[in-house]
């Protein structure tokens, strides 16, 4: 901004003589405050019309007088008269001089803005000689190039993440293997297919597996009636024994498997495996499964066995959000053998319940009899000072006494009971079966600890009642 | 000491006990006894006559239906059940008709048993006390016999050991002698008036043995319910 500077001071303001303002009669005393300090001829015209009359002869006089005097002077002036010259001393002063100049106005803080990319502008949000605040958005750019670039980073970042993914990942069954309550991880794959001798084909469940993996999930080599499955070679087969009497062949024999991908594979049966029960599956190996069911390298299904069967709906569960893959336990595949073994455990502890409410009863009356017959002692020993809870203590270490007493004989004889029921061999019920238990039992250390302890407990508690019966017993009755 | 009285162990007022039942049977009605320290007296009286509810309710067995009873001084009916226990064990020492000993246990420890039921187990010193007394009453041989190895006098001279274990200050004999010959009967009897009067202890026996009732300091009678003094005078009670 350019600013003119004009210190020039205003001279030859008509004041004539001074005029004694306080003097004169105002009748509107605002007009000299609207006068203060330019009185014009505004004020002269005002002073003229408000002038008295008596003033006025006076007023003429003083024209005459100036008129006469400027005659005389322009007279004086016009006539040829010697040059007065002035003679100036100089001598040291200070002159008042005004200047004029231009000059340029900034601010107090000054700010560089600018954009760090390149770019179109898009649209500016702001006009010139607008205030602004910090921050706030004065022009936007248009930056395509850019963003384009940001798409790209992220696609690369995303692709280097799958590859580090893929090359950090741990072979999937030593990964699943730590996982609490697995026992074994098999990868195999499974699929249907038509076994064929000659003519009729006959249809079959395919599982294609490493045998020593295969065999820590479903035992065939402890079911096999002939033949081997350890050290199955690429082109041998191991199949049941209803599939090898319907297909009529033995041990050695050759057949052929067409898988539901419709390739057809000739096989070498390498063994033959009852279970005894309904048809199983033929057993080949991983790449002979995979190569015929047309799947290369992939395996289709993982077979996890766990320690705890009751656990596996926790392990499914957690295979498939870990996995991302469909994980079937058991127990949702087969929902009416759990209800049969929920109702099987039941009845059981139905039944040790029992047992224990109806041992407890004969506790109880043993040991009230046992009060009754003591009657006498009971009597004799309060009569000599015993007190109710001496004589109470008495017969619950008496019912202590019997309670761990019944409870070791009882396991010992339960024990035994068990381990002779183990002992009886049934027939093989199938073509070259090992003879298996009648009674598959288990004896768990825990189970039989924890009998002793409830009987225990109940047995203390049924000998609560005659042991306070005999408490309260009246001496003198007790000894009548 | 004639005009002193000495101090009362047994006190009885007005004590009255009817059995309960369809027909409520009165037995005591109104019974006014006072013995005193290291006092012999029998009662005696015919079978039925309360004799032995008397004697119950003086050991703190049975309660009376009406009356006070004072045992050393503390009225019985304000103790609770653990007090009464304390009560038969320290204050009342009882022999019964029969010794009323227990057949797993030897001559010596039931005799002792009274100080293993009041603290656990008997100090050597008190084992060595109980021993002395057995010997006293000639069972110096039959320490370590049971109950069911010795005749009826051993086992009641045992029994009267067993009453004096805990140093009582009253010993109720109820008919002490009345399962033993007459032989056996006055030895158990001499030997009651002997510690009765060596350790000061107040002796009430029930009998029906006249003779040996007069034996006693002070003998009374329960006739129908009612005490009556027999003999000897009232006033014998100050000692």
């Amino acid at each position: 901004m350019n600013l003119e500077t004009n210190s020039a001071v205003p001279s030859g303001k008509p004041i004539e003589k001074p005029v004694d303002v306080s003097a004169m009669e105002l009748p509107n005393p605002a007009l000299v405050v609207e006068g203060g300090g330019v009185l014009t001829a505004r004020g002269g015209a005002y002073l003229k019309k408000a002038k008295p009359k008596s003033s006025r002869v006076r007023s003429w006089l003083s024209v005459a007088l100036i008129v006469a005097v400027a005659a005389g002077g322009a007279a004086y002036w016009l006539i040829d008269r010697p040059l007065e010259v002035a003679i100036i001393r100089p001598v040291l002063t200070s002159v008042n001089e005004t200047i004029a100049s231009s000059g340029l106005v900034g601010g107090v803080k000054e700010s560089v803005i600018g954009a760090s990319f390149n770019g179109a502008v898009l649209r500016l949000p702001v006009k010139l000689g607008d205030h602004v605040q910090a921050g706030e958005t004065l022009a936007i750019l248009k930056n395509n190039i850019t963003q384009a670039q940001v798409t790209q980073a992220e696609t690369a970042i995303v692709t280097a993440q799958a590859q580090l993914k893929q090359t950090s990942r741990g072979p999937l069954a030593s990964e699943l293997q730590v996982i609490p309550n697995v026992r074994a991880v098999t990868p195999a794959v499974a699929g249907q297919g038509f076994a064929s001798k000659g003519a009729n084909p006959v249809g079959v469940s395919l599982i294609g597996a490493d045998p020593a993996q295969q065999e820590l999930i479903t035992p065939v080599t402890k079911n096999l009636i002939g033949g081997h499955y350890e050290g199955l070679a690429a082109d041998e087969v191991v199949i049941d024994y209803e599939l090898a009497k319907d297909l009529n062949v033995g041990v050695g024999d050759r057949i052929r498997i067409t898988s539901i991908s419709g390739i057809p594979e000739p096989l070498r049966i390498a063994g033959i495996y009852s279970k005894g029960q309904g048809r199983g599956s033929a057993y080949v190996t991983l790449r002979t499964g995979q190569s015929m069911l047309g799947i290369g390298n992939a395996v289709n299904v993982v077979y996890v066995k766990v320690i705890d069967i009751y656990g596996a709906d926790a392990v499914a569960e957690r295979l498939s959000v870990l996995l991302d893959c469909e994980a079937k336990s058991w127990s949702s595949e087969f929902p009416s053998f759990v209800t049969s073994l929920q109702a099987q455990s039941a009845s059981a502890y139905l039944i040790s319940g029992f047992t224990l409410i109806a041992s407890s009863f004969a506790i109880a009356s043993v040991l009230i009899v046992s009060v009754q017959r003591k009657a006498k002692q009971i009597g004799i020993l309060k009569s000599i000072g015993a007190r109710g809870n001496q004589i109470l203590l008495v017969f619950l270490f008496e019912g202590l006494g019997i309670a761990v007493a019944g409870s070791v004989t009882g396991a010992i004889a339960g024990i035994t009971v068990v381990y002779l029921l183990s002992l009886p061999k049934q027939t093989a019920v199938r073509v070259g079966g090992v003879p298996e238990s009648l009674f598959p039992l288990m004896l768990d250390p825990l189970y039989i600890l924890a009998a002793m302890g409830a009987a225990i407990v109940a047995t203390v508690l049924a000998a609560l009642l005659p042991a306070r019966s005999a408490a309260m017993m009246n001496p003198v009755d007790a000894m009548r | 000491m004639i005009g002193v009285p000495a101090r009362l162990v047994i006190e009885t007022i007005s004590l009255k006990k009817t059995y309960p039942g369809k027909v409520p049977t009165p037995v005591l009605f109104g019974i006014d006894l006072r013995v005193a320290a290291g006092e012999f007296v029998s009662i005696i009286g015919q079978s039925g006559s309360g004799k032995s509810t008397l004697l119950n309710i003086l050991g703190a067995l049975d309660v009376p239906t009406e009356g006070l009873v004072k045992i050393d001084g503390v009225d019985i009916s304000t103790l609770t059940e653990d007090g009464l226990a304390v009560l038969r064990s320290q204050v009342v020492g009882f022999v019964f008709q029969a010794h009323f000993l227990l057949e797993e246990l030897t001559c010596l420890e039931n005799a002792v048993l009274p100080i293993t039921i009041r603290k656990g187990s008997a100090t050597p010193e008190e084992t060595e006390w109980i021993t002395s007394l057995l010997v006293r009453v000639g069972l110096g041989g039959q320490l370590h016999k049971y109950p069911d190895t010795m005749s009826g006098g051993e086992n009641q001279r045992c029994a009267i050991v067993r009453a004096l274990a805990n140093r009582p200050r009253i010993v109720l004999a109820d008919e002490p002698t009345g399962n033993l010959d007459s032989h056996s009967g006055e030895e158990v009897f001499r030997l009651m008036r002997q510690m009765s009067s060596e350790i000061g202890i107040a002796f009430v026996m029930v009998t029906h043995d006249e003779r040996l009732a007069r034996a006693a300091d002070r003998v009374l009678s329960i006739e129908d319910g009612l005490m009556r003094s027999l003999s000897k005078e009232e006033h014998e009670v100050m000692a």
